[in-house]
């Protein structure tokens, strides 16, 4: 008897546990809503700023509460892709434009231009609404643009005297500033395949107007692809970047510049105020990637998006928490604290006056257009991981240019030609 | 249905039949009507050259690092179970010695990347000893890449061969060591006729568990290099990674997954019948 008790109280403690792992509801008898909040954010911002715009929130709309679900980026696209298979999807997930496309093939994340319309919020308000065959799964809250960052010691040094506008200033600039004896070089070109995430590569080619798309379709075999990968192998031969580019990551990059040890690097804004901390004595400009031409037209850009899960029971809720984070002063706050630009295309961001460095980066931000060339295509992660393993069989010397062109015309159209 | 027959169903047994049915449907997770393709999934998986290319290097870095595991396990016991060492030397190397068991994989894998790094300390090392004249790239050169990742992998794993061999060396009753002595045997030959006898039930069931073990190491491979530069490390672990997260053909991974449960079964079954044979 005793035994088959214990069996009962067992088998209820398993069902327990498994009934409690697929509940996303907090069980709470009153009518407080809860909504998790899938993101990384929080681990990327200051301590408590996340949690203290969600109790701003929650202040402002009672009856809601917010559980934030907080993790590294990585980590967070795999839970979210574990989670749509198995329908337990956070209320709102974080997302961007490389997940956006599997999470709504999936079914997982909902039709946001319906809870827009009910809401009767204007999608004019944003600054960009990308759809997804004419129906809005993401919120843009924030975008981040990728400029270039440079040396300014590094390059006086060198006798580099103005900061290089085409490729072929900039390779004259790079051939002066390395110097392998004392660990410097010219830049990083982190080309790893676990964490593809940088625009190391193609913020040259976007630099320079051209495209590795057309009408989201593969367009690699053009003069300016081969142009684009010819300048990327010379730089890589002449030894201007730093070694071990095939599995450097992107944090090994910033380090390498914030050490002095690079005069140039392409990245985030969000990147200022690290080395700044880091190392106060180096001082460093910004501007626009070089291009063929000396004209920029394009600058690479990321985004930190917000979707609605499609198995969610308050999505009106969810949707209200949305709108709060885009509205102009909240988005304001939290495009200042995340020093990106804001998704409301009222809000303006606090950082921008009084720093020079900040002004520089939003007038070339603004004289720029933002590219976002994987966003919202299928497989985005797998596509950019394609492209880097190309790169470095270029770079390796074991595919010829036009080898890698074909490649990569033949992978991105297998992905993309059933769109 | 006794309790642990229930926990085992529903922990181990409802995801591992899971996973043997979703490699025998079209993608599914992400078709919301899989169908049933029976061993597809498996042919297309052996007609990749990049899966037969990761079976390869999975049985490369499982056999080296369970090789030197026991290697370097066996000579630090050796050395920690010596009367020749001050108790407080061997309380101290104890120390020293098991610390990589006790980090973390990510902590490991950053603490060489830094050290390996081709401006770090160990290219600084060589080149002031001129033992080399460019900066050696450790991970990202695909002929030294995987080398360098079962390095890691070794110095992770060490210890726990070495605290329980210690175990084995202290079990060993010292008047057979006495005997030995008495009848003229050298260092070598008690070695070989007492030592390595007498741990050899606990080496057996040590390298099994380890070689189950590193078959399914994917943390420090993944967090090193990922599988590449080239698929130059890639193993089962981080093809399957890579199948579900990156590509999104989760019955693909599922497939690579049975492959590799099917190999760590049958190690797992020997495992069994020599501890059933010790009983």
């Amino acid at each position: 008897m005793n035994r088959r008790l214990a069996a009962l109280v067992t088998a209820g403690a398993a069902a327990a546990l498994v009934l409690a792992g697929c509940s996303s509801d907090d069980g709470s008898s009153d009518d407080t809503v809860t909504l998790d909040f899938s993101q990384w954010w929080e681990v990327e911002l200051s301590e408590g700023v996340m949690r203290g715009l969600m109790d701003r929130f929650e202040e402002e709309h009672p009856g809601v509460e917010v559980n934030l679900i907080s993790n590294p980026y990585s980590a967070t696209v795999d839970l979210q892709t574990s989670a749509a298979a198995t329908g337990t999807l956070a209320d709102i997930v974080a997302i961007n434009g490389a997940s956006v496309y599997d999470l709504q093939d999936q079914g997982a994340i909902a039709d946001l231009s319906a809870l827009m319309d009910d809401a009767g919020f204007d999608p004019a308000q944003l600054v960009s609404n990308d759809q997804i065959d004419g129906v809005t799964y993401m919120v843009r809250a924030l975008n981040f643009a990728y400029p270039m960052y440079y040396n300014t010691d590094l390059l006086e040094a060198a006798g580099v005297t103005e900061l290089p506008t085409t490729w072929e200033e900039f390779d004259a600039a790079a051939a002066a500033v390395t110097d392998p004896s004392s660990n410097v070089y010219a830049w990083s070109l982190p080309i790893n395949v676990q964490s593809p995430a940088g625009f190391d590569s193609q913020s040259w080619l976007w630099a320079s107007g051209n495209r590795m798309l057309e009408d989201r379709q593969p367009n690699f075999e053009t003069p300016e692809i081969a142009e684009w990968l010819e300048f990327l192998k010379a730089q890589y031969d002449a030894g201007y970047v730093t070694p071990g580019a095939f599995t450097q990551q992107e944090q090994q990059k910033v380090e390498e510049f914030t050490a002095g040890r690079n005069a140039f690097l392409i990245g985030s804004l969000a990147h200022v105020a690290g080395i700044r901390e880091a190392n106060p004595d180096l001082n460093f400009s910004i501007g626009s990637v070089p291009s063929v031409s000396g004209e920029p037209s394009g600058i690479a850009g990321a985004s930190w998006g917000l979707g609605i899960a499609e198995n969610s029971e308050h999505k009106e809720e969810a949707w209200q928490l949305i709108e709060w984070l885009v509205s102009e002063d909240i988005n304001s706050e939290l495009a200042g604290e995340a020093t990106g630009f804001p998704g409301n295309a009222s809000s303006v961001p606090g950082f921008v006056e009084g720093d020079e460095l900040y002004e520089l980066a939003f007038e070339v931000y603004q004289s720029s257009e933002f590219v976002t060339e994987l966003e919202g295509l299928p497989l985005a992660l797998d596509l950019n991981r394609n492209l880097n393993e190309n790169l470095v069989r270029l770079l390796q010397g074991e595919a010829t240019v036009p080898e890698t062109q074909a490649s990569l015309q033949e992978y991105w159209n297998g992905v993309l030609s059933g769109e | 249905m006794s309790p642990t027959l229930l926990v085992m169903l529903v922990m181990m047994a409802v995801p591992v039949v899971m996973v043997f049915t979703y490699s025998t449907l079209s993608n599914v997770i992400m078709e919301r009507e899989p169908e049933f393709v029976g061993l597809a999934n498996y042919a297309t998986l052996l007609s990749d050259p990049i899966f037969r290319k990761a079976l390869g290097q999975t049985a490369i870095f499982t056999v080296t690092s369970v090789v030197f595991h026991l290697l370097l396990g066996l000579a630090f016991a050796l050395m920690l179970n010596s009367t020749l060492l001050p108790r407080l030397a061997s309380s101290l190397f104890r120390v020293v010695y098991i610390l990589p068991w006790v980090f973390t994989a990510s902590i490991v894998v950053i603490l060489w990347q830094l050290m390996l790094n081709p401006n770090g300390v160990i290219n600084y090392m060589l080149e002031t000893l001129n033992l080399i004249s460019t900066k050696v790239e450790w991970f990202s050169n695909p002929d030294l890449a995987l080398g360098t990742v079962i390095f890691i992998n070794v110095w992770a794993g060490y210890p726990f061969f070495m605290v329980s061999l210690l175990a084995g060396l202290q079990g060993i009753p010292k008047d057979l060591y006495e005997a030995a002595e008495i009848d003229g045997a050298g260092w070598r030959d008690r070695f070989f006729n007492i030592t390595i006898p007498q741990l050899f039930p606990i080496i057996i069931a040590m390298a099994m568990l380890d070689f189950i073990w590193n078959l399914q190491q994917f943390p420090i491979i993944f967090l090193a290099t990922g599988g590449g530069p080239l698929n130059a490390t890639e193993t089962i672990a981080t093809y399957t990674y890579n199948l579900a997260f990156s590509k999104r053909e989760f019955a693909m991974a599922s497939a690579s997954g049975v492959v590799l449960f099917l190999i760590s079964a049958i190690v797992a079954l020997f495992y069994v019948r020599h501890q059933k044979a010790r009983d």
